[in-house]
C-alpha cells in the first residue's frame, strides 16, 4: 500500500506517471476517521483530497465569482433576458376542479389587438384535473394585450362535481386508534413509568415553493429550424432534451440557457408545459416569446410539498431502548406527484411507515427540497423526543443511546456549543416569572444521500496568457456552482483564483447534472480536479517538448513550475511557452468509491419563546452542526445551511396551503397571503460545518442543499414541546394550535 | 419634489371597483385585483432612470416596473409577486422606495428613478454591493436588488442602525433563499464602511 505522501504538503505536487494503482486515503472526521482503498477502478483519476490534505483555497471563504453581477443588477436572469421583437405570453387556467372542457373558441383572441399565436393546452374533450389547468396560451406585444386577449376566448366546462380536492379528511377517518390528549401539565410530563408505550398521530401542511423567479422561458425558433431557450430550469440538460422530445429535433438543434437563475428548490427539475407552451407559441408566431408564470400561476400549478399524516404506536424501557415501532403514513400529493415520506431509521430500533398516496383535485406535488423528509421527521422525531419524556430522559441522551458514532457525536459537539444543559426547561410548562414567557430547547437530527455520481464532463483549458477556463453546462441554483468550479481549478493547479474563468449555464458546454437531490457540487468537483490534473499535466509535456527537458525533472507546485524540485518558471512563463492553442483537457467523473459513510448526517438545536397568551412562538437561536464532506467554499457552504434552516422555520411556523374543500380552491395564491418567513422572525443561526472527507470521490465533497432542511420543524416543534409541557402535533406551529395545546393543559390558565 | 406618487396602481383599482370586494375569499379577492385594467390613452412620459432621460408614449395601466423591465431594458428590479407583497421590484422614486410593481408610469412624470443599476456597477460598486458579495448575503440573487435599495434608504436617513432598525428596514422585502441573517450582517458592514468613509 503506498503512502500518498504528495498529498500531505500543502502545495500539490504533480507526480511524473500516474498515481500508483492503489492509493488509500483517510476519510470521515478528525476522530472518528479511517483509510479508504480508493483508485482500483480507476488509475486515470486524479489523486484523491484527503482528511489529511492541507488546501490552499478550498475550504476558505472565496465571495461568490457572480455575487457582484447579482448585486449590481447586471446579471441577466432568464425572465430578464429580452431579445429583439420580443412577444409576451399568458396562461388562462381552468376555473374547475374536475370535469372536462366541452367548448373552446379562441377566434377572438387570434384576432385581438397585439396578438401573435395562441396555443392551446387542454382541448375540446380533455380532462380537466385541478384548478389552476392550463387551459390556452397566448402570445402578444405586451403581457397586458396577452391579457386582454385571454379573456375574449370562450371555454365551456363540462364540470363534474365528485371531486375531491382534500381527500385528508377520508385517510382521518381510517387512522388507527391514538391515545387521549393529555388534560393537563401533569399527565404531559406523566413519567417515572418502567416503559412509555404511545400511539399518536401527526399532520403536516401543504407548502408551496415560490421561488422568486418564476417558471419559465424564453424561446425562439432560429432561421435553421433550431431552437433557443434561455430557461429558469435546475436542469440546463434535463430542458434541452424534453424539448428536443418535444419538438422532434435532435438534442444538437436545441440550446439551452441559465446563465444564473431565481431558485427552483426541487420544483424546476421538469421542463414543465409552459416550456413547451412556449417553444410552441414561438414556432406559430415566428418570433421569440416570453413566457413567464404569473404568482397565481405558481401556486396553482407549479408544485408543492404534499401534506402529510402519520400514525405511529412506539414503546420505550426506562433504559432508553426503543422496544417497538409501528408506523402508518398517508402523502396528498394532488392529481399527480408523489407524497411519500422518509423517517430517520438510523436510530435504533426506528423502522420506515407503510405509506399511502391519496390523490386529490389539486396541483401536482413536485420534488420540494429534500422531499418526503421534513414530513416524517417531523413524525417521527416528535414520537422520539415524547418517548423521552415520557420516560423521563434528557432528549439528547435518549438520542445519542440510538443513534449511529456520527450521530453520537454531533449531538455532542452540538450540544456543547449550544448550551443545551442551560437551555432545556427541566420544568415544562411554567416560566420563572408568573405570566412570562415558556421557554424551551429542542432538538432532531439528519440524514441525507447528497453524494452526487451522475456522470459528467468539465472541460479546463490553459491559454497562453497564463487564464484558465473552465466550462460545464449546469446550472447553479443559487449554491454557487460557479464558484466550485473556480475553487476547484485553482486548488489543483496551485493557481490565484482571479486566473480561473468559469463558464456554466450554457448546453454547448460538456454535461453535468441536474441540481436535484444535493449531487451539484459532488458531481461536478471530482470531474472539475480531473480536468485541472490532466491540464496541468499537459503544461509539463509541452513545457518538457519546447525546453527538450526530459519530463521527469519538471513538475507543478504551487502554481510554479520546478525542475528537479527547484523554482523553474512562474506559472505565466510556462503558459507563454504553450502556443497559440490552448491546452484543453476534459475530466470525467468517475464511479463512486465506498465513502467513509453513505450520505450525510447533521443534527439541529433549536430554543424558543412562546407567549402563553397568543401562542405566538418565537425561535430565538438555532444551532446545525452538519457534515459537509469536504468544504469547497467556506461562505457559500455555510449560506446553504442558514437557507434550509430559515426554509425549515419558515416550514414549522408559517407556511401553509389553505384550500376551500368545497370549491376546490386554493386560498392565498399571492405572497400576502401565504405567509412565508421575513426579517423580523429570524432568530441568530449558527451553522457549524461538522468538516470531513467522505472518500466517495476525488474531492471527498458532499452535497448539502437539502440536509439541513430536514430536521428544523422538528426541532423546533420539540422545542415548544419543552416551553409549553404538551405537544403540539400539527405543522405550521400556529397561533392557534399552540394556544389550543396550553388552555388545555393549564385548564385555561397559566 | 420628495413625495410619494399622487396615486398608485392600488388607489387605481380601489377607484375601478375594488370597496365591496373585501368580503370576499382571498382567491376571488386576488383574481379581481388581478385582472388587467383595462387599456388607455397614451401619454408622453419623460423621467429620468439611473441618471439617463427617458422620453416615450406610455399607456396608462402601464406600471413603473413594466416600464423600467420591458420598455427601457433595466434588468435591476425584479417582477415576483406583480402586487406589492415582496419587495422585489424596490426602486428610488425622487428618493423614497416604492414597489415598481404597485406603480403607475404615468405617475412618474418628471421624476428621479434610481434603480439597483444606479447606485454603483460591478467596477465601481457601492458599499453595499461590495459587503452583500462580501457577507455572501446573496443565493440565488433574485431579491438582491429590492434588498439593497431598501438598505440603501435606511442607510441615507440613519448611518447607524441597529439590528432591530434594519430588520424593520426590510421587512417588505422577501428572500426564499433564506439569507436575511447574512444581509443583516452586509449591512451593518456597509453601514461602518460608510461611516468611516463620511469621517474621513
Ligand atoms: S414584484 Fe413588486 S412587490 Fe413583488
Ligand atoms: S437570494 Fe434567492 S430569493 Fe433571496
Amino acid at each position: 500500500m503506498s503512502s500518498p505522501n504528495n498529498l500531505e504538503k500543502k502545495d500539490e505536487v504533480f507526480p511524473t506517471s500516474p498515481p500508483s494503482e492503489q492509493v488509500s486515503i483517510r476519510a470521515g472526521f478528525p476522530g472518528l476517521s479511517r483509510m479508504i482503498e480508493t483508485s482500483r477502478r480507476n488509475p486515470n483519476d486524479a489523486p484523491p483530497w484527503s482528511l489529511d490534505t492541507k488546501f490552499r483555497i478550498v475550504g476558505t471563504e472565496v465571495p461568490r465569482l457572480d455575487g457582484l453581477a447579482k448585486a449590481t443588477g447586471v446579471a441577466v436572469y432568464p425572465s430578464d433576458f429580452r431579445p429583439p421583437k420580443l412577444l409576451f405570453a399568458a396562461i388562462l387556467r381552468s376555473p374547475i376542479p374536475k370535469g372536462k372542457v366541452a367548448e373552446i373558441d379562441i377566434s377572438k383572441a387570434e384576432t385581438a389587438k397585439g396578438v401573435l399565436a395562441v396555443a392551446v393546452a387542454t382541448n375540446k374533450g380533455r380532462q380537466v384535473r385541478y384548478v389552476g389547468q392550463e387551459i390556452v396560451a397566448v402570445a402578444a406585444e405586451t403581457r397586458a394585450l396577452a391579457e386582454d386577449a385571454l379573456a375574449k376566448i370562450k371555454v365551456v366546462f363540462d364540470a363534474d362535481e365528485a371531486f375531491d380536492a382534500d381527500p385528508i379528511q377520508k385517510a382521518k377517518a381510517k387512522l388507527p386508534e391514538v391515545d387521549a390528549l393529555p388534560a393537563s401539565l401533569a399527565e404531559a410530563g406523566a413519567n417515572g413509568k418502567e416503559e412509555a408505550v404511545l400511539r399518536m398521530a401527526f399532520e403536516t401542511q401543504v407548502q408551496m415553493h415560490h421561488p422568486l423567479e418564476p417558471h419559465g422561458v424564453t424561446a425562439w425558433f432560429k432561421p435553421d429550424g433550431s431552437l433557443e431557450v434561455w430557461a429558469s430550469t435546475q436542469g440546463t440538460f434535463m430542458m434541452q432534451r424534453s424539448m428536443a422530445q418535444a419538438f422532434r429535433l435532435p438534442p444538437s438543434r436545441v440550446h439551452v440557457m441559465t446563465p444564473v437563475m431565481g431558485g427552483g428548490f426541487g420544483s424546476k427539475l421538469q421542463a414543465g408545459i409552459e416550456a413547451r407552451l412556449c417553444a410552441e407559441l414561438a414556432m406559430e408566431a415566428g418570433r421569440p416569446v416570453h413566457l413567464f408564470v404569473d404568482r397565481r400561476g405558481q401556486a396553482l400549478a407549479m408544485g408543492n410539498r404534499p401534506s402529510s399524516l402519520h400514525w405511529i404506536r412506539a414503546k420505550a424501557n426506562r433504559q432508553g431502548k426503543i422496544l417497538d415501532w409501528e408506523a402508518e403514513s398517508y402523502g396528498f400529493p394532488g392529481f399527480a406527484g408523489s407524497g411519500r415520506v422518509a423517517y430517520p431509521t438510523f436510530y435504533r430500533g426506528v423502522r420506515r411507515p407503510r405509506h399511502r398516496d391519496l390523490r386529490g383535485n389539486t396541483g401536482a406535488a413536485r420534488a420540494f427540497r429534500a422531499p418526503g423528509h421534513p414530513q416524517g421527521f417531523f413524525a417521527a422525531e416528535s414520537m422520539i423526543d415524547e418517548l423521552a419524556c415520557r420516560i423521563g430522559m434528557d432528549p439528547l441522551e435518549f438520542r445519542i443511546k440510538n443513534v449511529d458514532p456520527i450521530h453520537a457525536m454531533q449531538l455532542k459537539m452540538g450540544a456543547k456549543a449550544f448550551g443545551w444543559k442551560q437551555r432545556f426547561n427541566p420544568k415544562p410548562g411554567r416560566s420563572p416569572e408568573p405570566g412570562g414567557p415558556l421557554r424551551g430547547a429542542g432538538l432532531a437530527c439528519t440524514r441525507w444521500g447528497g453524494m452526487g455520481g451522475a456522470r459528467a464532463r468539465v472541460l479546463c483549458r490553459i491559454h497562453q496568457d497564463g487564464t484558465v477556463e473552465v466550462r460545464n453546462g449546469a446550472q447553479d441554483i443559487g449554491t454557487g456552482t460557479r464558484t466550485v468550479l473556480a475553487v476547484v481549478t485553482a486548488e489543483t493547479l496551485g493557481v490565484d483564483i482571479k486566473r480561473i474563468r468559469a463558464h456554466i449555464g450554457d448546453t454547448r458546454d460538456p454535461a453535468g447534472p441536474s441540481s436535484g437531490g444535493s449531487t451539484t457540487t459532488p458531481t461536478l468537483a471530482p470531474a472539475i480536479r480531473h480536468a485541472a490534473w490532466l491540464a496541468g499535466k499537459e503544461l509539463l509535456d509541452r513545457i518538457a517538448e519546447q525546453k527538450r527537458l526530459p519530463r521527469k525533472s519538471l513538475s507543478l507546485k504551487g502554481g510554479k513550475i520546478l525542475k528537479d524540485q527547484k523554482a523553474f518558471l512562474s506559472f505565466e512563463e510556462a503558459c507563454r511557452l504553450i502556443g497559440p492553442e490552448p491546452i484543453e483537457a476534459m475530466g470525467q467523473r468517475y464511479r463512486n468509491w465506498r465513502g467513509f459513510a453513505g450520505g450525510v448526517a447533521g443534527c439541529q438545536f433549536a430554543e424558543v419563546e412562546v407567549d402563553p397568551e397568543t401562542g405566538i412562538v418565537q425561535v430565538k437561536r438555532i444551532l446545525a452542526v452538519q457534515d459537509c464532506g469536504t468544504v469547497i467554499d467556506k461562505k457559500t457552504t455555510e449560506s446553504q445551511v442558514i437557507g434550509a434552516i430559515i426554509q425549515g422555520l419558515s416550514y414549522a411556523l408559517f407556511e401553509e396551503r389553505l384550500l376551500d374543500a368545497k370549491l376546490g380552491r386554493v386560498l392565498g395564491t399571492d405572497l400576502e397571503h401565504y405567509r412565508i418567513a421575513g426579517s423580523m422572525e429570524m432568530p441568530e443561526i449558527i451553522p457549524i460545518l461538522n468538516k470531513g472527507c467522505n472518500g466517495h470521490n476525488n474531492t471527498g465533497a458532499a452535497g448539502i442543499g437539502e440536509p439541513p432542511t430536514i430536521p428544523t420543524s422538528a426541532a423546533i416543534a420539540n422545542a415548544v414541546r419543552n416551553a409549553i409541557g404538551a405537544r403540539v402535533h400539527q405543522l405550521p406551529l400556529t397561533p392557534d394550535r399552540v394556544l389550543a395545546v396550553i388552555d388545555r393543559i393549564h385548564g385555561g390558565k397559566q | 419634489m420628495d413625495s410619494i406618487p399622487p396615486f398608485s396602481r392600488r388607489t387605481f383599482l380601489k377607484g375601478l371597483s375594488l370597496a365591496p370586494l373585501t368580503k370576499l375569499p382571498a382567491e376571488v379577492l386576488h383574481e379581481r385585483r388581478h385582472a388587467p385594467l383595462p387599456a388607455g390613452e397614451e401619454e408622453i412620459l419623460q423621467l429620468q432612470v439611473d441618471g439617463q432621460e427617458w422620453k416615450g408614449k406610455v399607456e396608462a395601466r402601464t406600471t413603473l416596473l413594466d416600464l423600467l423591465r420591458n420598455r427601457i431594458g433595466n434588468t435591476g428590479p425584479k417582477e415576483v409577486c406583480d402586487l406589492g407583497a415582496c419587495g422585489a421590484c424596490t426602486v428610488l422614486l425622487n428618493g423614497r422606495t416604492v414597489n415598481a410593481c404597485m406603480t403607475l408610469a404615468l405617475a412618474c412624470q418628471g421624476a428621479t428613478v434610481v434603480t439597483v443599476r444606479g447606485i454603483g456597477s460591478p467596477r465601481y460598486p457601492h458599499p453595499l454591493q461590495e459587503a452583500f458579495v462580501e457577507d455572501d448575503a446573496l443565493q440565488c440573487g433574485f431579491c438582491t436588488p429590492g434588498m439593497i435599495l431598501s438598505a440603501f434608504a435606511l442607510l441615507e436617513r440613519n448611518a447607524n442602525p441597529t439590528r432591530r432598525e434594519i430588520q424593520e428596514a426590510l421587512a417588505g422585502n422577501l428572500c426564499r433563499c433564506g439569507t436575511y441573517t447574512r444581509i443583516f450582517e452586509a449591512v451593518e458592514r456597509a453601514a461602518a464602511e460608510l461611516r468611516r468613509r463620511r469621517n474621513k
